[in-house]
């Protein structure tokens, strides 16, 4: 299934990352910064997420990538294919809320799943990074985390509660019934393709 | 006369013989005295000793020859004092508050003379000036030792008929000679502050200090003192914790007390620690109610109703980056703002 306004689709981001489903759990410290002690709280934190939000659970993951391309693309793959094994099967990935930290690289990403596109948007998600960019930049790894985790939080239990008032204001048009989204791409390459025609004339 | 002439000489050596003189050498016993004293003749130290004479056998003489006279019929009995007390003395005690010329009170009752006037002047003296320092009066009703009150006068009634509109007092029998059989009453203020064990303690403590002296007098004088310093402790709880009021219906009401600056400063931080510790209380409780409320709330989110994502099966949401990289540029121009897959590896 490609993007319809790039092309993009999960199969680039396999060749990179690998199309086998990756076994993980939600605190993954791949780069090994977080001490024993705030690994427990950290841990006790994403727990903490999933007992307020009975629907979704939060995942942090902690790399050092040498090349990577995307850490937008690395968090997209891995909400994709991983397999979180401490998230009851009652919590689909689409339902999760990944916070993905290259500590070489120096930069962070959120990536959340589909269920969470009408609750948050990416001003939210950036204004939580933002909140905690003191403290990424200084290396405290998990104070960095409590403040992403915290300040999502906040803004999701903001939407549950507008969402439970007025939840027509979250859905969006829905799209003509029988008209799938091959047909929708379909429609839209074929418009993008005359466009080019066109100017090249 | 030689005898005297050899002792004057020892004594004379005793008091001018100096450290580093040369001293002179002893008398000694001529051959003939030596004989005298070896035959009992002469007795060493006869002259200085000689009341008891040699002749009357080394016995002392009859010193007391006058003899006592005979003690006349009904004197050798014991004479046993009255232990009432006159009419004309009760009502003296128990009219009313006695004033000086200068209608001050009188704090010492005593109108049987018990007391010298000077020592009573020195009590009266005290009191008053235990009156002017502290706001609870203290007023001693003087007794003799053995002496016992009527029935129907008890230090209970003579307080509630005298003292109870009077404010914070302190009321004293005292049995001249006998400490222990004082009675001691505080006004109903000061029995809302202090309790009986602290008024008992209170008592037995100034008992207990008359008890150091053995003159009556200077018994009152130690029971005084301590007293007085028990009822400023006493004094002290009541401006400090409670502001005076109407203990019970007899006690009636009180009179203001004169709180003065130390214990107006103390009373001040109590208050704030009170309100501090009022305010920290009710803080916690609001805490410990937010956090519980805050455990039990579940944030579910309804089912709304969106439009097809691509069919995507997770992940169609693609959040924000940001950099760490430079401390001196602000997040938000750290912000990758396009996203990277839009360039096409």
């Amino acid at each position: 299934m490609q993007c319809p306004h790039c092309g993009f689709e999960i199969g680039d981001v396999d060749e990179i990352f690998g199309a086998q489903d990756v076994r993980l759990k939600c605190l993954t410290d791949a780069a090994g910064v977080l001490k024993r002690k705030e690994r427990v709280a950290a841990r006790k934190m994403l727990g903490e997420f999933q007992r307020k939000f009975p629907q979704l659970f939060c995942a942090v993951y902690f790399g050092t990538f040498k090349e990577l391309p995307s850490l937008r693309q690395f968090g997209f793959w891995l909400l994709n294919r991983g397999a979180f094994e401490d998230v009851e099967v009652s919590r689909p990935n689409e339902a999760g809320v990944l916070l993905s930290v290259d500590v070489s690289g120096k930069s962070a990403g959120i990536t959340f799943g589909y269920a969470l596109q009408p609750f948050l948007d990416d001003e939210g998600t950036f204004k939580a990074l933002s909140a905690a960019h003191p403290f990424f930049l200084q290396g405290q790894w998990l104070r960095a985390t409590g403040i992403v985790v915290g300040r999502i939080s906040r803004s999701l239990a903001s939407q549950a509660r507008r969402a439970k008032r007025v939840p027509e204001a979250f859905e969006s048009v829905p799209q003509p019934a029988g008209e799938g989204a091959d047909k929708i791409l379909e429609r839209i390459r074929a418009n993008h393709r005359s466009s080019q025609s066109r100017s090249q004339v | 006369m030689r005898r005297i002439a050899a002792w004057g000489a020892i004594l004379a050596l005793t008091v001018q013989t100096g450290p580093g003189e040369d001293l002179p050498p002893l008398p000694v016993w001529s051959p003939s005295d030596f004989e005298k004293v070896e035959k009992g003749e002469i007795i060493p130290g006869h002259d200085f000793f000689g009341i008891f004479g040699t002749n009357s056998g080394g016995k002392p003489p009859d010193l007391l020859e006058e003899k006592l006279p005979e003690p006349l019929p009904g004197e050798s009995e014991s004479v046993e004092f009255s232990t009432e007390i006159s009419r004309a003395h009760l009502i003296l005690y128990f009219k009313g508050i006695p004033t000086d010329v200068d209608g001050e009170p009188v704090h010492l009752i005593d109108p049987q003379d018990l007391l010298a006037q000077q020592e009573f002047r020195d009590r009266q003296s005290f009191l008053k000036y235990h009156a002017g320092e502290s706001n609870i009066d203290l007023f001693v009703y003087l007794f003799d030792a053995r002496q016992e009150l009527p029935e129907d006068i008890t230090i209970e009634s003579v307080y509630r008929d005298l003292y109870s509109q009077r404010g914070p007092v302190a009321v004293v029998f005292y049995y001249l000679g006998m400490p222990e059989r004082a009675q001691l009453v505080l006004s109903g203020a000061i029995r809302a502050v202090a309790s009986e064990d602290e008024q008992s303690r209170a008592l037995r403590a100034s008992v207990q200090e008359a008890f150091e002296k053995s003159d009556p007098a200077y018994q009152l004088d130690n029971f005084l003192v301590e007293l007085s310093i028990r009822l400023y402790w006493i004094e002290r709880e009541m401006a400090g914790l409670h502001q005076p009021k109407a203990a019970d219906g007899t006690a009636g009401a009180v009179a203001k007390t004169n709180v003065k600056g130390g214990d107006k400063t103390w009373g001040l931080v109590q208050a704030a620690a009170m309100w501090i510790g009022i305010l920290l209380g009710a803080g916690g409780i609001c805490w410990l109610v937010h956090y519980l409320v805050a455990r039990r709330l579940r944030y579910v989110f309804p089912e709304v109703e969106t439009g097809p994502l691509l069919g995507a099966p997770h992940a169609a949401g693609v959040g924000a980056v940001v950099s760490f990289s430079s401390a001196q540029i602000p997040p938000s121009q750290q912000r990758d703002q396009v996203p990277d897959y839009l360039q096409r590896m």
